[in-house]
């Protein structure tokens, strides 16, 4: 006989078991924020760096999860832990020397002769908004990842960040100009009006 | 200066540059499945470490406190 799927549980229930000791019900719960975890960990930090930022922040929510108050949604929380994660690996990253960026992603696509041209071109513009999006300042870097990349709400972010709605607002703004001249001092014409 | 559907103004530059972010929004980096295997296995090693760790740290810190009370020189008026 089939056993009748699971209804999906809350995030509040799975903390709630995770906290009485059932490591499945943490399972659930990795399983169900990872992609959002590693997509601003991987925004933030690259690629190289996004899987062990990803694993820190879960392991870090993992011994902090009896000081989640619930007055936050889960995914609020565990973002604010994944920014910082992120933010201090790059702090740390900073100190040790690294192959220049610009050198390392400006390589051509493994097999271009398969791709049509208009993949190639879309993927080198990706590659190279990749690489604008990555000199920004980190603290700019995060606030337009979750706002114009991932879609969060003012108020999340604000949640997020630890930090009032209108300095959100107004750091979004200045990260949007820094890219904005970024983009403009590049050989790669972008087309953006003054 | 323009405004989308969430009341958000937008100069014509920013929103050049929301378009050209669409890119980046369409092709997002996604996590292998072995990050959550790989999670799970830090926190068993975790946990498996740490609960002796602290019982190690709390037998230390009530020896260090009981040594303290021996070595205390005696206080008061003699």
């Amino acid at each position: 006989m089939l056993l009748a799927p699971r209804a999906m549980e809350s995030d509040e229930l799975l903390i709630e078991r995770t906290l009485e000791g059932e490591l499945s019900a943490f399972e659930e719960l990795v399983e169900r924020h990872r992609g959002i975890v590693y997509r601003v960990a991987a925004r933030i930090v690259g690629p190289d760096d996004a899987e062990d930022v990803s694993q820190d922040t879960f392991l870090r929510a993992f011994h902090r999860l009896d000081q989640y108050r619930g007055t936050a949604a889960f995914r609020t929380w565990l973002l604010q832990i994944t920014q910082n994660t992120a933010l201090n690996a790059l702090a740390w990253s900073r100190r040790r020397p690294t192959v220049p960026a610009e050198e390392s992603a400006e390589t051509p696509d493994r097999d271009p002769v398969r791709q049509p041209v208009t993949e190639l071109e879309r993927r080198e513009r990706e590659q190279r908004l990749e690489l604008k999006l990555r000199a920004l300042r980190p603290e700019y870097r995060a606030v337009l990842v979750l706002r114009d990349l991932e879609g969060l709400g003012y108020n999340e972010i604000a949640e997020v960040l630890e930090m009032p709605l209108g300095s959100v607002k107004g750091r979004l703004h200045r990260a949007r100009g820094e890219l904005i001249d970024l983009l403009r001092n590049n050989t790669y014409d972008w087309e953006l009006p003054p | 200066m323009s405004a989308d559907e969430t009341g958000e103004e937008f100069t014509l530059a920013e929103r050049r540059l929301a378009e050209h972010l669409e890119l980046l929004r369409a092709s997002p980096p996604i996590t292998t499945p072995q990050l959550v295997p790989r999670v799970i296995r830090g926190v068993r090693w975790q946990r498996a470490v740490r609960d002796p760790f602290l019982l190690v740290g709390a037998v230390a810190a009530a020896l260090l406190e009981g040594l303290g009370v021996l070595v205390k020189p005696p206080t008061g008026k003699s």
